[in-house]
């Protein structure tokens, strides 16, 4: 396999740095259907686990080297309600996964989303 | 395995079964089960299936249970099965969703005739706002016997609280 040792690497006009780099790139992210559990498209999962209503866990094809990783998450139910992605405070974030629980944001009960995003970047 | 295999796991009958997904990149890379991280390694209660086999009515989902043993007489055929306990806990959570915005209603019902010295108004939302107590307790949640009469008892009940 080839490699490349560079320093800075330039857009093609040979102006702005690109600033992408395995340090900040999202290690994992998904996008996925919590009411019916499609996965739209991922990078770096392997498998989510449905845990009952509103309360799924993204388990990573590599784990990170610890839990000090950055997790994000979002949601809609792509109806008029409202609703909210957070992660789970007991045993949520773990190296080689992470749980999320979603719920209506007027009543705070867990319900299942159309859709849920989730981006994680770290060390692996 | 592909992208419509599913594993349904329990290990702790006091919780709902989980159902393992695998991802698009995972299936991708490997169409071995054992190739791929999530909570179906390690569980003792597990079985593979297909997504046939799931259920896509969520009402009840925190009641699902394993149904791996086709030598039980109450084995439903498919990999779910209702807990009906559990099921009748959360169509009477359900009910209490429904009955809240109703109370506040026909709170201020009761005010606005208490305030206008109407005995008989008073009388009547009081009527309604203890009826709608009672739904919690109706004999058709208790009477159901399987999922689709407790969904369409959960569901007459919620109509009629909504109509008080």
């Amino acid at each position: 396999m080839s490699q490349l040792n560079v320093n800075a690497i330039y857009d093609a006009a040979g102006g702005d740095s690109v600033d992408v780099f395995s340090e900040n790139a999202a290690k994992v992210w998904i996008h996925f259907n919590g009411a019916t559990n499609a996965i739209q498209g991922d990078f770096g999962v392997d498998t989510i686990t449905d845990n009952g209503t509103g309360d799924y866990t993204v388990n990573f094809t590599t784990a990170f080297a610890d839990t000090s990783y950055a997790s994000f998450c979002m949601c809609t139910s792509g109806a008029a309600s409202d609703y909210v992605m957070n992660q789970r405070s007991a045993g949520g974030q773990v190296a080689g996964a992470n749980r999320f629980i979603t719920f209506a944001s007027t009543t705070g009960n867990l319900a299942d989303v159309s859709y849920a995003y989730v981006a994680c970047f770290g060390n692996q | 395995m592909d992208i419509n295999s599913r594993i349904v796991i329990q290990d702790d009958v006091n919780q709902p079964a989980k159902i393992v997904v695998p991802s698009p990149s995972a299936v991708a890379r490997t169409s071995d089960w054992n190739q791929i991280k999530g909570a179906h390694q390690g569980a003792v209660e597990k079985v593979e299936c297909t997504t046939a086999d799931i259920p896509s009515d969520r009402t009840f989902r925190n009641a699902w249970d394993i149904d791996k043993d086709a030598s039980d007489p109450t084995y439903s055929g498919k990999r779910i099965k209702l807990n009906l306990t559990k099921g009748q806990e959360i169509a009477k959570d359900k009910i209490r969703e429904t009955r809240a915005p109703v109370l506040s209603r026909l709170d201020v019902e009761y005010m606005q005739a208490d305030e206008a010295g109407n005995s008989a108004g008073k009388s009547a939302a009081a009527a309604k706002k203890q009826t709608a107590r009672d739904a919690t307790s109706d004999a058709r949640i208790t009477a159901a016997t399987n999922e689709v009469e407790l969904k369409s008892a959960m569901e007459a009940i919620q109509a009629e609280i909504e109509a008080l």
